[in-house]
């Protein structure tokens, strides 16, 4: 007689999870800065300004371990309000990487110079970026647009097309041409290819070369247009702290009717933490900087002296002093500039 | 060989009876191994290092309460996981050093890392196994990181005065710095009960 049946079953198996410490996430980070800048010339009255000039939170996520999203919005000078002050989206991208290239499509940066890139200001000694950071390369210079870029052997490669620039800003240097993102056109696309070498300890020594023919009033039969080329180095170990950037733009159709502009600066420092037996990097260190905003024009000639005492109490933290001056060539007098500083990124 | 088990994480699934079925059970073991191309690389690494002739043996190590809290509370770096792998590395049947493996988070993404040892507990050679992210990735470098060979648990390890920063990749240089010191004290810690 068939009883109830008694199944007993039992069956054992196994998953095999493929442990490749990949974990979807989303990350957060930021850095800001807080200015102090003390001025005056000559005997003439002194100004002086307190500002918490950029505050930027940094928000990425990684759906696999090949695609992700990054993005910085920025809060410039505090506060935005009756055309002062600036809100920016200065990043926001999908980016593919593997280990051989990359992609990344969205709001992107152009890999020009040491900075523009790599702007967070514990990086930089200066309280405020150098000033060729900021006129003869744009830093921050952003835009829509997308890249490509890939590493062999320690030689890092990129290849950017961002949107056009606004050729009837372009003048005294290409800043006041940037689209920012804002409703640009793509008629030309400005292209930007870099390479960097890194294989060296603390050494990092590069270049790039940017071209675009820049509409003049939207209207693509109507253009300015130029070349950017730059060489950077940067060594930053042993001690020993040493930069040296130099770039030149050529333009055809400035509206200015300049036909180049450029300059360079030089940084040195050493720290002596170790000597006077402070924890963490305290350097003294001196920059020489000279460049102009348009050929042959004295008044848009400039030569910089800083000398500057920086800490680091954490390689996240700086704080900054420096004394420099500032001489137009066209100028009799230099102006004396006297900054303090901290800033931190996470 | 090591007294470190080798561990898997088990749920177990219990499926519900009735009277026609009075069992039905199903085990399910979840196993989780590293994925095929970091132990290949890692596996090919050590035999460049350690050479062709030595044996290797793989195995997955679960963190006792005590190793973990007295590595992270050394290194300032917590584990994600509770474990990590560990090869021993033999020539005839003798202890010759031990590779680590295991992982740190970068600014978003986890960076995986080897750290090969001889059989006294000293990093003999690092490696960065995995990079996944655009920047930062110069930690891979094999100069920089040749300023951890010859450490161990006793070594200085401050980022800018014992080990070298490397500008525009500081949280990875950090990351990396702390995860190879948290290995120190798991590698040690092996060993020692090796010898007991």
């Amino acid at each position: 007689m068939k009883r109830i049946l008694l199944l007993t079953v039992v069956a054992g198996s196994m998953i095999f999870a493929q442990d490749d410490f990949f974990e979807q996430n989303y990350s957060i980070g930021g850095y800001g800065e807080l200015h102090y800048n003390r001025t005056n010339t000559g005997d003439g009255d002194v100004s002086t300004k307190m500002d918490f000039h950029r505050f930027i939170i940094y928000y990425g996520y990684n759906w696999t371990e090949n695609w992700s999203f990054k993005s910085e919005l920025e809060l410039e000078h505090n506060f935005v309000a009756d055309g002062e002050g600036e809100l920016e989206l200065e990043q926001a991208f999908v980016n593919y990487h593997s280990e051989k290239f990359g992609l990344q499509v969205g709001v992107i940066l152009p890999s020009v110079g040491l900075i523009n890139e790599y702007h967070e200001p514990p990086l930089f000694v200066s309280v405020e970026r150098p000033e060729y950071s900021k006129y003869v390369i744009p830093t921050t210079w952003f835009g829509n647009g997308f890249a490509l870029y890939g590493s062999m052997a320690g030689v890092n490669w990129r290849l950017a097309l961002l949107e056009d620039m606004d050729g009837e800003s372009i003048g005294a240097g290409i800043r006041s041409g940037r689209g920012k993102g804002y409703k640009t056109t793509a008629y030309d696309f400005v292209k930007n290819f870099s390479l960097n070498y890194t294989g060296f300890p603390g050494l990092r020594v590069g270049g790039s070369y940017t071209m675009h023919n820049a509409p003049i009033d939207n209207n693509p039969d109507s253009t300015v247009s130029f070349g950017l080329g730059e060489f950077n180095l940067k060594y930053d170990a042993n001690n020993f702290y040493a930069i040296l950037e130099y770039g030149s733009i050529s333009y055809e159709n400035n509206p200015l009717e300049y036909t180049s502009s450029g300059g360079y600066y030089l940084d040195l420092g050493y720290n002596v933490a170790g000597l006077v037996g402070l924890e963490g990097k305290l350097m003294p260190w001196f920059r020489y900087s000279d460049y102009n905003r348009g050929n042959d024009d004295a008044g848009r000639h400039y030569t910089i002296q800083r000398f500057g005492l920086t800490y680091w109490p954490i390689s996240n933290i700086a704080f900054k002093f420096e004394y420099g001056t500032h001489k137009t060539e066209s100028a009799e007098e230099a102006i004396t500039q006297i900054n303090v500083g901290v800033g931190y990124n996470f | 060989m090591l007294n470190g088990s080798k561990t898997q994480d088990k749920p177990i699934l219990s499926l519900g009876s009735n009277k026609r079925l009075n069992i039905f059970l199903m085990l399910v073991v979840m196993v989780t191994t590293l994925t095929a191309g970091l132990r290949e690389k890692t596996e090919s690494l050590i035999y460049n290092h350690y050479g062709d002739s030595v044996s290797i043996h793989y195995k997955k190590i679960s963190l006792s309460p005590e190793i973990k809290s007295k590595s992270e509370k050394n290194s300032k770096l917590r584990f994600k996981r509770n474990h990590v792998y560990i090869w021993e590395i033999s020539q005839k049947d003798s202890l010759v050093g031990l590779a680590y493996l295991d992982h740190v988070k970068g600014k978003s993404q986890p960076i995986t890392f080897a750290v090969f040892y001889d059989a006294l507990g000293t990093v003999q050679q690092t490696h960065i196994i995995k990079y996944r992210e655009p920047i930062g990735g110069e930690v891979g470098n094999i100069h920089w990181l040749k300023q951890f060979s010859g450490r161990s648990t006793i070594s200085a390890y401050k980022v800018g005065k014992d080990i070298d920063g490397i500008s525009g990749a500081t949280i990875s240089v950090n990351a990396v710095t702390r995860g190879i010191h948290r290995s120190t004290f798991v590698v040690q810690y092996l060993l020692n009960r090796n010898h007991e």
